[in-house]
Order: structure tokens, then sequence, then C-alpha cells
């Protein structure tokens, strides 16, 4: 039992450590690097406290997509930067920065007063961490939980995983809205989408091709291992959805930009397709007399897998459509000049 | 017990090569040398920590999955050095000099 007690108080100190690292560091590349190894630490974490369904769904969306789509933030970032430094030197006029710049003091360094400012933050910040990490530890140990509930009631849920039961099943009302939420973000982004482009035409090379080529098959496959295992292991709709997100996310950045993504609807229509199946099922059991997304049992595998197949495309389609961060349809245009967008927005 | 003493060893020859591959990455001048640290800590490191941790799977097709993955890691984490180290010649990036 020690080295285990080592191996956590190892991992909580890197975990601190690379938080902490990640915050403070003013190179931005850096931080994000450290964010995406702080993901895959807190996955690990994940896995010692034996939620292996989280530790994938930390690993792909938290750590990988999410990582991926702030490094693709930040080289738009740098590119909107670059373009309108070029535009104050070739029209020497004095241009409002696009990208926010607080707490820049003209005469160089940080502006004082925004260091006192931080100091009331971090005092609240270390009492909620204080007063969490005090409500943690004074929970009954062993935690009893609902576990022994679940266990009870699983053989009528339809799946032998008590995670997937719980989310798909029992509390299915939580993830229709998460799916929601996804499918709100990604509209979100659209709405407010004012690049033309996606991504940066980056001259692909055969390596990468090659490397696209040899894992966007296997990526397809464990997206659908992983969906059909949720059902009796860790796995599901979140994770095998993030894994296909990547594969979209690899297949973007080779040379998807010639093969044209101008289908919008088939997007739109990819996209709203988990939750309308969602609702479909939830609201089509309601047909019996049942109430909302109360399945009947000797269908509730079937109607699981189905639901679980539709979000898992959706959310494939969401995450890459984030990381695209274009409008459907609008792959290949040129980017507009700063004079149209600020005259846009 | 013989296997576990093998798996101890294999394991910890890997966290010899991740140890290099980090002090590497701390301590090299450029671009290109870290990545040749770093290839050596994604080959050799986790091919070794595979080797002992495969010899400590359940059944035959864990061992190999665990081998799969370690296939994946070096096609991705080579592809990913190619890249980085022409991403930095095309910014100009020349390589360090014993001068």
């Amino acid at each position: 039992m020690a080295l285990e007690t080592v191996l956590d108080i190892l991992l909580i100190g890197t975990l601190l450590w690379v938080a902490w690292r990640a915050l403070s560091t003013p190179a931005l590349f850096k931080g994000i690097v450290l964010f995406i190894a702080f993901g895959l630490l807190i996955s690990l974490a994940w896995v010692r406290l034996n939620a292996a369904d989280i530790a994938l769904a930390e690993a792909a969306i938290g750590s990988g997509l999410t990582g991926a789509l702030l490094l693709s933030a930040l080289g738009r970032m740098r590119r909107m930067e670059r373009s309108w430094r070029e535009e104050q030197a070739r029209t020497g006029a004095s241009i409002p920065s696009p990208i926010f710049q607080v707490h820049q003091n003209p005469a160089g360094g940080q502006d004082p007063r925004h260091r006192l400012k931080q100091w009331p933050l971090r005092i609240l910040t270390l009492a909620l961490a204080f007063g969490l990490s005090w409500a943690v530890l004074a929970l009954p140990s062993p935690a009893a939980g609902l576990s022994g509930v679940v266990a009870q009631a699983l053989a009528e849920s339809g799946v032998e995983n008590p995670v997937t039961a719980v989310l798909l099943n029992f509390r299915g009302y939580d993830t229709l809205l998460e799916v929601a939420v996804l499918l709100l973000a990604v509209v979100g982004v659209w709405a407010f989408a004012r690049f033309e482009t996606g991504i940066f035409y980056n001259p692909t090379s055969p390596v990468l091709m090659a490397l696209v080529r040899l894992l966007l098959p296997i990526m397809l496959v464990v997206a659908g291992y992983l969906v059909w295992i949720g059902a009796e292991a860790p796995g599901g709709a979140f994770q095998a959805g993030a894994v296909l997100g990547g594969a979209g996310v690899l297949w973007l950045l080779s040379e998807a930009r010639q093969s044209g993504w101008r289908r919008d609807w088939l997007l739109r229509a990819g996209v709203s397709l988990g939750l309308l199946f969602f609702v479909g099922v939830a609201g089509g059991v309601m047909v019996g007399g049942r109430p909302l997304l109360s399945y009947p049992p000797e269908q509730a595998k079937n109607l699981i897998i189905l639901v679980e197949v539709a979000a898992t495309i959706s959310i494939a389609l969401i995450l890459a459509s984030l990381f695209l961060g274009c409008r459907p349809g609008s792959l290949g245009d040129p980017l507009p000049t700063q004079e149209e967008s600020q005259e846009e927005g | 017990m013989i296997l576990d003493w093998i798996s101890i060893t294999l394991i910890s020859a890997g966290m010899v090569f991740f140890l290099a591959g980090t002090v590497g990455l701390l301590r090299f001048p450029d671009v290109f040398t870290r990545l040749h640290a770093l290839t050596k800590a994604d080959n050799l490191g986790l091919g070794l920590t595979v080797a002992g941790l495969s010899l400590q799977a359940v059944n035959l097709a864990g061992a190999l999955k665990l081998v799969f993955i370690w296939l994946l890691v070096l096609a991705a984490s080579s592809t990913v050095c190619y890249l980085v180290g022409r991403n930095a010649l095309r910014q100009g990036i020349r390589p360090w000099e014993d001068s």
C-alpha cells in the first residue's frame, strides 16, 4: 500500500506544479503545452480513482482536443497580430489591436495595480480549494454513494457497465442536455465566426499524408469499438466521439481543403443528428404511456446503442467543427483583409 | 516471480531512456538535437516499458494491444518529429554549430 501512496503523492505534487506553471508562464505556447500535459496527468488521477470512463474522456477531450483547439486559436492569434503589425507598419496609422491587450503599461512591464487586484482573487481561490478539500475529506469513507442502488437496477437497464447505465438510462436526461449543450456550442461558434477560412493552409508533406492514411482507419475502428464496448466496459459515446473528432481534426490538417467540404447541409444534419435521435427516442418511448426517457427493459439495449451511435457521430462532427472554426460551406474561401473584418464586426 | 524481475528490469531500462530523453530535452542547445533526444525516449524508452508490461499482461491479446500502442506512438512521434524539424528549417533556425 505504501507504494501506491507514494505514487499518489507524486501525482498530486506534479499536478499542482504543472497547473501552477501552466497558469504562471507568460509564453502562451508553453502554457498550452503544459495544459495538455496537465490533462494527461488528470486522466492518470482518474485512473487512480478507478474511473476509467472519465479518464478516457479526459485524455481524449480535455487534453487532446482542447489542446488542439487552444493551439489553433494561438496560431490564429499570431496571424492576426502579425497582419496587424504589417498593416500598422504599412499605413503608419495607429489601428486598435485586434487582440485585446490587457494590463499593458505604456512604459513597459506589468501594471502594478493589476498585481494588487490579483490578491483578493488568489485568496478567494485558495479558500475555495481548502473548502473543497475539507468537504471531500469529511465524507464518510468508504463512501456509500449510489453504487448499490445502481447495481440492483442494472439488470433492467439493458447494459452491464454501470456508468453507461447511469449516463444513458437512469440519468439520460442529463446526457440529453449535454448533447444539446455541445450543439449550442457549435451553433454559437458558427454565429460568431469572423473567419471565412477555418485553418490556415499549411503545405502538406507526404509524411503527414502517409500518417493520416495510416491513422484514420485505425481511429475509425477504435471509435466504433469504444461505442460498442461502452455497454460492458469503460467506453461510450463521448469517448468514441472524441476519438472520431480527433480523426476529423487530423483529416482537416491534411489535404481536406482540396477535397472540399462544401455540402454544408450534410454537416448541419450531422451535428444535429445526436440530439434529434436522443429527443426522438426520449419522446418515442412516451407513446406507450411511459414517462419521458424510460426505456422498456427489453428494448433498452437497442435504444441505448442507437442513441450512442448517433451521439458519437454528432460529437465527432461538433468537435471537428469547433477546431475548424469557420461556418459550414465556407472552407476554401480567401481570408478577409483587416478592413473587411472591421467593417463586418 | 522471475517474470516480475524481468519486468522490473525492462521497465527500469525504459525509465533510463526516458530520463536520458528528458535531460536531452532540457540541456541540448537547439531544436534538432532536442528532437533527437526525444525520439530516443519514445522509441526505446516506451518500447522497453511496453516489453516489461506485456509480460504482466493477463492474456496474449493484452500484450499485443500494448505492442500495438507502441507502434502507433512510434508512427505518430516520428511524423511529428519530422514535421517539427521541417518547420524549424522553414523558419530559418539553423542547426547548432560547435563554435
